[in-house]
């Protein structure tokens, strides 16, 4: 003490002093027993929070749509095959538990997990199916009665994790295999059971390894202190953090009960790392690792997940299989000896490999994701979606979205002028009902980086011809046979300089009929024709197709000099693939409360944004772009019996390569480029064509074929130049054109019968 | 009001959906429109006596509609729709529903789009156009 080298002087100030220190000493002594109550409090109360506020952090899980299944669904055995495995469904001909199947031959049963939707509860059971050439054709219940739609339970695709990087899937204890808790019990604390939060036995045998070593090495905490740790993220290494934990330990026990403090373990503890996303509790190491729910892990993989709480960096099942192997069977090893399992089905387990596949099943789709975040964000604070346990049922299709994937990758690694560093990006979507059923950011699908399909804005090209068209069309003034003048012209600009565009072939074309305006992508018609639209009302067009930012109507808007992101165009495009009908993109169906409630549905809002009978000719028209103009090639890609429509888009020296079409069931956008905008080297046929048409050979799509408007009438021209031909002709083209403008009948292949003919273009053409 | 069906006007064209989709349990799988172009459920090999995955969807959602289940009803009608979203008749049905909850936009719309798929079956154009003047006022 301090107050001991005084050396008073005098006796009486010796008194004083003395009783001074005295009270000095009690006062501070007080303050300080004070402060250790109140520090203690403190410790008590944080720890006590930690503890209830993490039982309700709970990010929100979103789902990938649920596969339906049906008599008659368009669906091989192997795709079934596919998708059960990506739900962790395992084959196994006892069918021993739900999340099992067994195949023979043309038929397959399945034992399904059940689940529950907002809207209805599936049931857990037995279904048989059968398979006739690349289709369900029967589907029965266990008696053997048909059974009209079954759904599978919907595929876990991640969730919307808040910024700090922890996520976690909790499981509750009837989640929770008791083996899982005896193990972790076994391997990290045997006392568990016994302790009040502190193993004294243990600190004392640590101690005694400390001390004789001179460092802090042995662990003796017990699974409460761990808890303690995890809660605080404190890799400190020191006495006095140890002395806090220990007494957080006891103020929780004192708090909660075992149960409850083993159950927030398995909740908490880190067990693995996904880039920026730390994998928190056995619930989402169980996903993480193996792709399937915690209760039917088998014993090795339960035995891999206890051994990853002792570092799920040293032993990283990827990187350092051996020493996560050597850990596991470690683990089987010690449930041996506690009696759990019998010392041969130890010996069993440890010949079994790790089981974890060759990568992890990380938070994919992480660009998909970002559209939910968006999407929900309207409606909910950043804060409900990280912490209040929503489930997220979404639009994704994991089949698609691994498609779209595929073919990206292999589109970006075509030869071109930006080499290493081409990126794009695809957006799929089912027109009619605008869910957006899969999204590619970046050639790194899983990596979560810029989201080239939501954030890259980049020129379009081509891509904003079918506005200029479908103004045209529903002006009333042009038809698809309409004659224009591919011709040399000078626009005047607002300031005073003169544009001259060009076609991409550098040539000129003289009359052509609209159809082969569009379908060949003319520049110096479209331009024509567009500015006799006007540009005002081509915008407005823009707008009605979903657009949402209206572009300045500049002359060079005509040709595509807009900047829009792949989503934008996927809008626009959705509304031409659903016959002029407009429905806003979802990626959302429906959000579920931690309860199981419904909180808020997404219905399909449909809106008729255009005459139904200009797009229907539109259409015909981008059909003839597949088949006859800069979509030739991309077309003979695909199955001589598909019908499909599309747009090339190609901006300045080749930056961008886009091309956007669609099925009867199926939207796809492609985009190809640099990020720093160099030349690519591609046209939209030659580099997003290409991926577009390896995404949509490897959907089931059947063509795209509404019925014609009865306001229409099929004629036949001369795709060349417009005349009125007959349809047996060698270059005739069939087209829509309105009933009103009474459509002239053709004779030969040479020339028209004129009656009635409304343009003279024809009779030109006819004479040449 | 709560009852669906107590719209003149809306009850003419329930009558007309219902029709249709009673008409295609009976073994007339060729009057539920535009199935047949788009290949979602034509399960040729599948007896005509056993409801198709969207004939049991859209009897399950009308009967919630009749109960007032008016989002149970539109969950049903939605995956009728991903199954078949050329299907005149679910597009009515929806259409229906949304008359009934009281969004006669939506209904209009729903109207002007099984109009679109309707072609030449004059069953589902008479039905369209039924709810597409019931849903004018």
């Amino acid at each position: 003490m301090a107050n001991r080298s005084r050396r008073p002087s005098h006796k009486h100030s010796r008194l004083v002093a003395r009783r001074r220190i005295r009270i000095w000493g009690a006062y501070s002594a007080a303050v300080l027993a004070v402060a250790a109550i109140a520090y203690a409090g403190f410790l008590a109360w944080s720890v006590g929070n930690a503890f209830e506020g993490r039982r309700w952090d709970l990010p929100a899980q979103v789902y990938a749509a649920p596969l339906e299944l049906y008599a008659g669904r368009v669906l091989s055995q192997q795709a079934l095959v596919t998708e059960l495995a990506r739900l962790g469904y395992r084959e196994d001909p006892r069918l021993p538990r739900p999340g099992t199947y067994r195949v023979r031959f043309e038929r397959m049963e399945i034992s399904t997990r059940g689940f529950d939707y907002a809207d209805e509860h599936e049931p857990a059971r037995l279904i048989a199916l059968e398979f006739e050439r690349g289709r369900i054709r029967a589907l029965r219940d266990a008696t053997g009665a048909a059974l009209p739609i079954v759904r599978l339970d919907p595929l876990l695709i991640g969730s919307l994790f808040p910024s700090h990087g922890e996520d976690r899937l909790i499981v509750g204890p009837d989640e929770t295999p008791k083996l899982l808790t005896d193990a972790l019990i076994a391997v990290e604390d045997r006392r568990f059971e016994q302790h009040h939060g502190v193993d004294l036995r243990a600190v004392a045998r640590a101690l005694w390894v400390d001390v004789s070593s001179g460092e802090i090495r042995q662990g003796a905490s017990t699974l409460t202190q761990q808890l303690v740790r995890s809660y605080f993220l404190s890799n400190e290494r020191s006495w006095w953090r140890k002395l806090r934990e220990a007494f957080m330990a006891i103020a929780l026990e004192m708090r909660y009960d075992k149960a409850d403090l083993l159950q927030a373990y398995v909740n908490e503890v880190y067990l693995g790392q996904d880039g920026g996303r730390a994998v928190h509790g056995f619930g989402l190491a169980s996903q993480y690792y193996f792709g399937k729910p915690l209760t039917e892990l088998d014993l090795p993989e339960l035995a891999l997940l206890v051994a990853e709480v002792r570092g799920p960096t040293y032993y990283d099942p990827y990187r350092h299989p051996e020493r996560a192997r050597g850990r596991r069977d470690l683990v089987l090893d010690e449930m041996a000896d506690a009696g759990l399992v019998e010392p041969d089905q130890a010996k069993a387990a440890e010949a079994q490999p790790l089981g974890v596949g060759t990568t992890p099943h990380g938070a994919m789709q992480s660009a998909f994701l970002d559209l939910v975040r968006r999407q929900l964000r309207h409606d909910y604070a950043a804060e409900d979606l990280e912490r209040d346990g929503l489930k997220v049922f979404s639009t994704l299709d994991p089949e698609l979205q691994s498609v779209a994937e595929q073919a990206l990758a292999d589109g970006v690694s075509n030869p071109n002028e930006a080499g290493a560093d081409l990126e794009g990006a695809v957006i799929v979507t089912s027109p009619q009902t605008g869910e957006v059923r899969a999204v590619v950011g970046g050639r790194r699908a899983h990596y979560d980086g810029f989201n080239r399909a939501l954030d890259a804005r980049r020129q379009v090209g081509s891509l904003i011809k079918p506005a200029v068209y479908l103004a045209a069309l529903e002006s009333g003034r042009y038809s698809l046979a309409s004659v224009v003048e591919d011709a040399p012209i000078d626009v005047r600009l607002e300031n005073g300089d003169t544009w001259s565009p060009h076609n991409f072939d550098d040539e000129a074309h003289g009359p052509v009929p609209l159809v082969r305006a569009l379908a060949e992508s003319l520049n110096m018609a479209t331009v024509r024709v567009g500015l006799d639209v006007g540009l005002e009302p081509i915008a407005d067009v823009l707008g009605q197709l979903g657009l949402e930012r209206r572009p300045q109507p500049y002359p060079s808007m005509l040709l595509g000099a807009l900047t829009l992101t792949p989503l934008e165009v996927a809008q626009i495009y959705n509304t031409l693939a659903n016959g002029g009908f407009r429905v806003p993109l979802r990626a959302v169906r429906s959000v579920v409360g931690a309860d199981g409630m419904l909180l808020k549905r997404y219905p399909l809002e449909l809106e008729q944004a255009a005459d139904p009978a200009a797009v229907y000719a539109l259409d015909q028209a981008l059909i003839q772009v597949m088949e006859r103009g800069t979509g030739r090639r991309v077309r003979a890609a695909l199955p001589a019996e598909l019908t499909a429509a599309g747009k090339t888009g190609t901006s300045d020296d080749l930056r961008d390569s886009w091309f956007a079409g669609f099925t009867s069931e199926h939207l796809v956008v492609a985009w190809l480029g640099a990020d720093d905008n160099r030349p690519i080297g591609l046209t939209g046929a030659t580099g997003a064509g290409k991926v577009w048409a390896a995404a949509i050979n490897a959907m089931d799509s059947s063509s795209y074929a509404p019925p014609e408007p009865t306001s229409l009438a099929t004629i036949s021209i001369d795709y060349a130049h417009g005349a009125p031909v007959s349809a047996r002709c060698p270059n005739a083209v069939e087209l829509p054109v309105p009933e009103s403008t009474h459509p002239p009948r053709a004779i030969g292949c040479g020339g028209a019968s004129g009656i009635g003919a409304k343009i003279r273009g024809w009779f030109e053409d006819g004479q040449r | 009001m709560s009852l669906p069906w107590a719209r003149s006007g809306a009850l003419c064209a329930s009558l007309a959906v219902a029709t249709l989709w009673l008409a295609a349990c009976g073994g007339m799988p060729a009057a539920v429109p535009a199935s047949s172009v788009q290949g979602g459920n034509e399960g040729s090999s599948v007896a005509p006596t056993e409801p198709t995955a969207t004939e049991t969807l859209l009897a399950q959602g009308q009967d919630a509609q009749a109960a007032g289940e008016y989002g149970a009803a539109r969950a049903l009608f939605e995956r009728a729709l991903r199954i078949e979203p050329n299907n005149a008749s679910v597009w009515l049905a929806l259409g229906e529903l949304e008359l009934d909850s009281g969004h006669p936009g939506q209904a209009r719309a729903m109207a002007q789009k099984a109009l679109s798929l309707a072609g030449s079956d004059g069953a589902v154009e008479s039905s369209a156009r039924a709810l597409l003047s019931a849903a004018q006022d």
